[in-house]
């Protein structure tokens, strides 16, 4: 099952859909908030606006997620979310001057196309962490990053969903023009 | 000197242009006449004695402007105002070259303006309004905003130069608004939950609890205050366009010195929506509604007005900058959608089918996806629906020659 942290604060572009995306291709998902559950294959945190950004560090504080991870959780950390869960963490992450645009990132040796909305750092976008048996990926390319990337979502959570290479063309072609 | 010269060669540009461009708006000869005199606008508003409205926010802004105009109008005032998403410098300059004939500044008794919220802070603030109209802050276009704080804060420099503010008070963003002088419109407590009601962007802060215009009823409609009650029928155009209708009935009550409420009454029985959002068109033999989708919430609203639908047309443009935008929208429980078009049809597409909704055909060509919509056979039921982005909605107009 993948879970979906706090929909409510983070959701800040679209974050939410990835949900229904999963959903309709048989993966199991679930809305979480401040308890465990049981069964949790891999977490989505969804993009948070300024303020949202404020609450989402003090619905962190003492949460089940820092300790889980070390237990071997993936975490996919969209956005500005990424960033206050690494500074939470103590890994390492990167912060730019503001961009609004689309971009065609190399994580793995693979490309993962996409739009990112802040302030970030073209040359690390996808940031990975390892944090004891767990990973926390720190991703700036906005919500349905899994959806346009088949890869991606297969090297985050280990699932395969609907074929759509037009869609991956069409962030591509987006990237180019 | 600079005055009369700008509307005089603005004039004359835009003659030229209509010459050339049947019908269709341009923002060139607001520009050529800003270039010459850069306080036109200025200038113009302060012949009128009632002064300047400036009415801005995420969504609503045109609505609520052209139910404030026809309201003010049939009060007796005569009113100057800007072309729906005119709403920015060129905009305003093109309207003040357009209100007026030769070399004369427009003559009317108040300005009511619609205004980017982008441009709220830097054009409508200078400006010091007699009266301001927030109608929100949503999570739109974050592309060109970043965050929905970068709106609130502009709305924020525009209501601290206004001498008077009327904010949606069911807006928590805007229950923080610093001016001595706001005053809050909005639903009660009971229609505020309704799924039809507008929703706002993420804000720690609360909604205002006691609100000086309460709507406490939709059908007919009712606004409260504290001193009088108004009770008048309004067309059937979805809760949001109530709020909007309210907060022009706030704003018009503000302005008028002896409110004539049958007059308003009249307004109402007679009001206009500004074309394409939910306005219902004669497109080719068949009485269609156009829906207007601008962001998560206008979506969302107006899938609301799509229940409806026997045939349904689907359109994103150019627009969208970014069609994340789209995933936060739930489509579960549309119909089908005949035919999807636009540049972000493809995203569309699989959104659509994330929510368990086909889309029966793609076609890539939008003039081609037009025609072949408007040509389905009549529909036995139901309604011919349109729901189609900015940059669509231009081209459909262009191309079925359709004016407001």
């Amino acid at each position: 099952m993948i879970g979906f942290l706090f929909p409510e604060v983070c959701n800040q572009q679209g974050d939410q859909g990835y949900k229904d995306w999963l959903e309709i291709n048989g993966v199991s998902t679930r809305v979480v908030g401040g308890e465990l559950p049981t069964g949790l294959a891999g977490l989505v945190v969804g993009d948070v606006s300024e303020q949202g950004s404020a609450v989402l560090e003090s619905l962190l504080a003492n949460h089940w997620l820092i300790s889980e991870i070390e237990n071997g959780l993936t975490v996919l950390a969209i956005g500005r979310s990424g960033q206050i869960i690494s500074k939470i963490i103590g890994v390492k992450h990167f912060i730019g001057s503001q961009k609004s645009q689309y971009v065609n990132t190399e994580f793995q040796d693979k490309p993962v196309y996409g739009f990112i909305n802040g302030r970030y750092d073209l040359d690390n976008l996808i940031v990975e962490s390892l944090v004891g048996e767990g990973r926390l990926i720190n991703c700036a390319l906005l919500g349905p990053v899994g959806i346009v990337n088949p890869w991606f979502e297969k090297y985050c959570f280990d699932i395969e969903t609907a074929s759509r290479e037009d869609l991956t063309d069409h962030y591509r072609k987006l990237v180019s023009d | 000197m600079r005055t009369i010269i700008a509307l005089a060669v603005g004039r004359a540009v835009r003659k030229l242009i209509r010459v050339f461009r049947h019908g269709g708006g341009s923002a060139v000869p607001g520009t050529v006449a800003s270039i010459i005199q850069p306080k036109l606008f200025q200038k113009a508003i302060s012949k009128f004695p009632l002064g300047l409205v400036v009415i801005s926010g995420s969504s609503g802004k045109s609505s609520t402007t052209k139910f404030l105009v026809q309201i003010l109008q049939e009060q007796g005032l005569q009113v100057f105002t800007n072309p729906s998403t005119a709403n920015i410098k060129q905009g305003l300059f093109s309207a003040v070259l357009q209100g007026g004939r030769g070399l004369a500044l427009p003559k009317a008794d108040i300005a009511v303006v619609e205004m980017d919220e982008a441009f709220a802070l830097k054009i409508g603030a200078p400006l010091k309004p007699r009266l301001s109209v927030l109608t929100n802050v949503m999570d739109e276009q974050l592309d060109r905003f970043i965050d929905s704080e970068y709106v609130l804060n502009s709305l924020q420099g525009l209501a601290l130069e206004s001498s008077g503010v009327i904010a949606n008070g069911n807006d928590p963003k805007l229950s923080s608004i610093a001016n001595d002088n706001v005053r809050y419109f909005g639903f009660d407590e009971t229609l505020v939950n309704n799924e039809a009601a507008p929703r706002y962007a993420f804000s720690v802060a609360k909604p205002i609890s006691k609100l000086d215009y309460e709507i406490n009823q939709v059908t007919p409609f009712s606004l409260e205050t504290d001193s009088r009650k108004i009770e008048l029928d309004l067309p059937d155009r979805g809760l949001h366009m109530v709020l909007n209708f309210a907060a022009a009935v706030a704003a018009a009550l503000e302005l008028v010195e002896n409110f004539d409420e049958k007059k308003l009454a009249t307004s109402a029985a007679n009001l206009e929506g500004v074309f394409g959002r939910d306005s219902l068109e004669n497109i080719n033999g068949v009485e269609s509604r156009i829906l207007l989708v601008q962001n998560r919430e206008s979506f969302r609203l107006n899938l609301l007005r799509a229940k409806n639908a026997d045939q349904l047309f689907m359109a994103i443009g150019t627009d969208v900058k970014d069609p994340s935008w789209l995933w936060g929208v739930d489509f579960n429980g549309l119909r089908p959608v005949d035919i999807l078009t636009g540049h972000h049809a493809i995203p569309m597409k699989y959104r659509l089918q994330s929510c368990g909704v086909e889309a029966k055909t793609l076609v890539s060509d939008f003039d081609e996806a037009l025609q072949s919509f408007i040509e389905l056979e009549k529909p036995v039921s139901g309604e011919r629906i349109f729901m189609v982005t900015a940059d669509t909605f231009r081209r459909m107009k262009r191309s079925l020659e359709l004016s407001s």
